[in-house]
């Protein structure tokens, strides 16, 4: 109980305090507090999860929280990644529209919505949270001197508005139906009021996550945006998954769980094809990055589906989504620095060096080759994924199931190592808008730290697998 | 259940009038009325239950009929914008949602019928965000409708309906913010015109 209270407080606290100095008027401390609050809320989720581990399961119903070891994990993955872009933030001296106060305390609060997002386990408190994270990620994405920022920032606003309502109809079926709003427990009444809330469930989250056909705001996001909160907006995809998890398992108890999963594997293996083709012809690496994550969603949704139907598959899934964000947020940092060395006039070629190999290593393990972490998410995936079809469709629809994914892997390899061979070749004059020089080591200290974890959870894959 | 009834059709034709309404500060208006239409309801909601969760709903009310429309006022009084007539299809589409929720009214489904009702009267705001071409507009759209669906959380915890009224309220503030923002950018009052910098 005092973990899960720690683990909620350290960021929201941090986020107090960081409003608290800039009403002061401290500037100095403002980077300290980002750093210091996203490293207090590491180690509180490592609390988190050594305790869980220790004792089993944790529950706090007063805060509406429940905590096994595997969303421990997914705790600690989200406040890993929000340390690195602080690190990063730090690295990059770069100052946006927002002051330094209102931004760190925003950062902090995405981060304390995402950790609590990732334990709650009531539908109403999961519509809440999605609410106040889309207003928060609307502010990060407003941060941005990018011109395009505001106008994407108010698109962004109006769809992450509207799926939260559709989002808050879900909780509304779901509390009327069961007479409760506990979505851990277990839950009875109409089992057609249960699917209904699960559809919109999913097209609520749908648009807030940003898979296919709900993406449109995603590509111009990514790109309006800057890097820091690109890398910052991988821990909140591992919350709004888990999300969907959650506020889709009492439906998974009803006689519709075969028409939910049909449905989810539908949406998967669309996102997939489409993410993938659209990002071979995108040019500008922000576009190019949403695109790929559009169809990582593919595969997270696909796995969510096989999960939902078959509960054996749970961990491949949360394996493969812990997995999918470090990946991505290390490669967003690397195509981050990537796109500002024109501002700083350049790059030295060892540094440049050191990029690609971080980048290469993130792009390679996030496809699925070994000996990278990803190759253990991904055979996960296609053994979970084979067994599942198989016994519903058949050998041969099955095994041409399992060829076309892999067969579709080959697209976005094609753009990542042209991606690669940019990094490592090409240097750019510098622009003619100027940054302050960066902080060299702070800013590679994500692209090592994810590159570092690839290669570490490759060869010790069972750390994503908990209990 | 017929003051629920009562409640929930006056704020539908509110929110109709709110469509029709071409002058920014008096859709604002209409707003609060909305607000205040749905927010007594849940008061009345209230009193059936623990005496210690009125001051919840109380504040709940304070902000959403409020701090909210004085937060959309003050973008509606920062931003010119023109009056312009709504177009047809949207007083097509307002008139067959009201036929739709007068239709649910008197012939409520078995199950779920609450639900029905509250999602008919959430549609006929949303036109506004459809059709919307000032900011001001598509937040009282976007305002509105989660007021409209509010009584369906009668059920859950006072204090949860407190919690989602502010982060609603947090919504608002960063849309007014980023509106005030795109304003200035692009200096059009206009949602297409911000779009139009590309061009």
């Amino acid at each position: 109980m005092e973990e899960l209270a720690l683990c909620l407080s350290a960021p929201l606290v941090s986020s107090a305090a960081s409003l608290l100095l800039s009403r002061a008027g401290k500037r100095g401390v403002q980077w300290p507090t980002l750093v210091g609050g996203s490293a207090l809320s590491l180690l509180a989720s490592l609390l988190l999860f050594s305790a869980v581990s220790r004792h089993g399961a944790l529950d706090a119903p007063e805060l509406y929280v429940y905590a096994e070891a595997a969303d421990a994990l997914a705790v600690v993955a989200a406040s890993i990644i929000a340390l690195l872009a602080s690190i990063y933030e730090w690295g990059m001296c770069v100052e946006g529209r927002l002051p330094v106060g209102v931004y760190t305390a925003l950062f902090l609060s995405l981060l304390f919505c995402s950790v609590y997002m990732a334990l709650a386990r009531d539908a109403v408190l999961l519509f809440i949270l999605v609410e106040a994270l889309i207003g928060v990620s609307v502010a990060l994405v407003v941060h941005s001197r990018d011109r395009a920022a505001p106008e994407v920032a108010f698109r962004y606003l109006v769809i992450t508005a509207l799926s939260a309502l559709s989002v808050l109809l879900g909780a509304s079926v779901v509390t009327l139906a069961t007479g409760s709003s506990d979505v851990v427990g277990p839950s009875g009444g109409g089992e057609e009021a249960l699917a209904l809330a699960a559809i919109c469930f999913i097209i609520g989250l749908g648009a807030d996550i940003g898979f296919f056909p709900f993406h449109s705001w995603v590509p111009d996001a990514f790109s309006a945006s800057t890097s820091t909160v690109n890398v910052l907006f991988c821990a909140e995809h591992i919350a709004l998954f888990l999300a969907l998890y959650k506020l889709l398992s009492p439906a998974s108890h009803t006689r519709y769980v075969s028409w939910l999963t049909m449905l989810l594997i539908a949406l998967g293996a669309s996102s997939i094809p489409f993410g993938y083709l659209l990002a071979y012809g995108q040019r500008e690496y922000m576009r190019l990055m949403a695109y790929y994550t559009i169809s990582d969603y593919g595969y997270l949704l696909l796995l969510l589906g096989v999960a939902l139907g078959e509960p054996a598959h749970l961990p491949a899934w949360r394996m493969y989504l812990v997995n999918s964000a470090l990946m991505e947020a290390g490669m967003l940092a690397c195509l981050g620095i990537a796109l500002a060395r024109e501002k700083w006039g350049g790059m030295p070629f060892r540094a440049r060096r050191m990029l690609a190999l971080c980048f290469v290593i993130c792009a390679l393990s996030s496809l699925g080759l070994p000996p990278l972490s990803g190759f253990y998410a991904k055979l996960l995936l296609y053994k979970a994924v084979y067994s599942f079809l198989l016994k519903r469709t058949g050998l041969i629809v099955t095994v041409a199931f399992i060829v076309a994914l892999l067969s579709l892997s080959l697209v976005p390899l094609a753009s990542l190592i042209r991606v690669f061979h940019d990094l490592l070749t090409r240097d750019v004059e510098k622009g003619s808008e100027a940054l302050k020089t960066p902080r060299v080591a702070a800013l590679m200290v994500a692209p090592l730290t994810t590159a570092g974890a690839a290669l570490l959870l490759g060869l010790q894959p069972q750390l994503l697998l908990p209990g | 259940m017929v003051l629920a009834l009562v409640s929930t059709s006056l704020a539908t034709l509110i929110s109709l009038v709110a469509v029709h309404t071409l002058e920014p500060r008096r859709v604002v208006l209409a707003l609060v009325l909305h607000s205040l239409t749905i927010g007594l309801l849940e008061a009345y909601y209230c009193l059936g239950k623990e005496a210690g969760e009125l001051p919840y709903v109380v504040l709940s009310l304070l902000i959403s009929s409020v701090v909210v429309p004085y937060l959309l006022l003050r973008l509606a009084l920062g931003i010119t914008s023109a009056e312009e007539r709504t177009p047809g299809w949207v007083t097509l589409a307002s008139l067959s949602l009201l036929c739709l929720y007068a239709y649910i009214a008197v012939c409520p489904p078995a199950e779920l019928g609450k639900v029905a009702l509250c999602a008919a009267s959430a549609a006929v705001p949303l036109l506004m965000v459809a059709s919307g071409r000032d900011p001001v507009r598509v937040l009282v759209g976007i305002n509105m409708a989660s007021n409209s669906l509010h009584p369906l959380l009668s059920e859950a915890p006072a204090l949860l309906s407190l919690l989602s009224s502010v982060s609603m309220l947090l919504a608002n503030v960063i849309g007014v913010l980023v509106a005030l923002s795109a304003y200035r950018e692009y200096g059009s009052p206009l949602i297409e015109g911000w779009a139009g910098w590309r061009s």
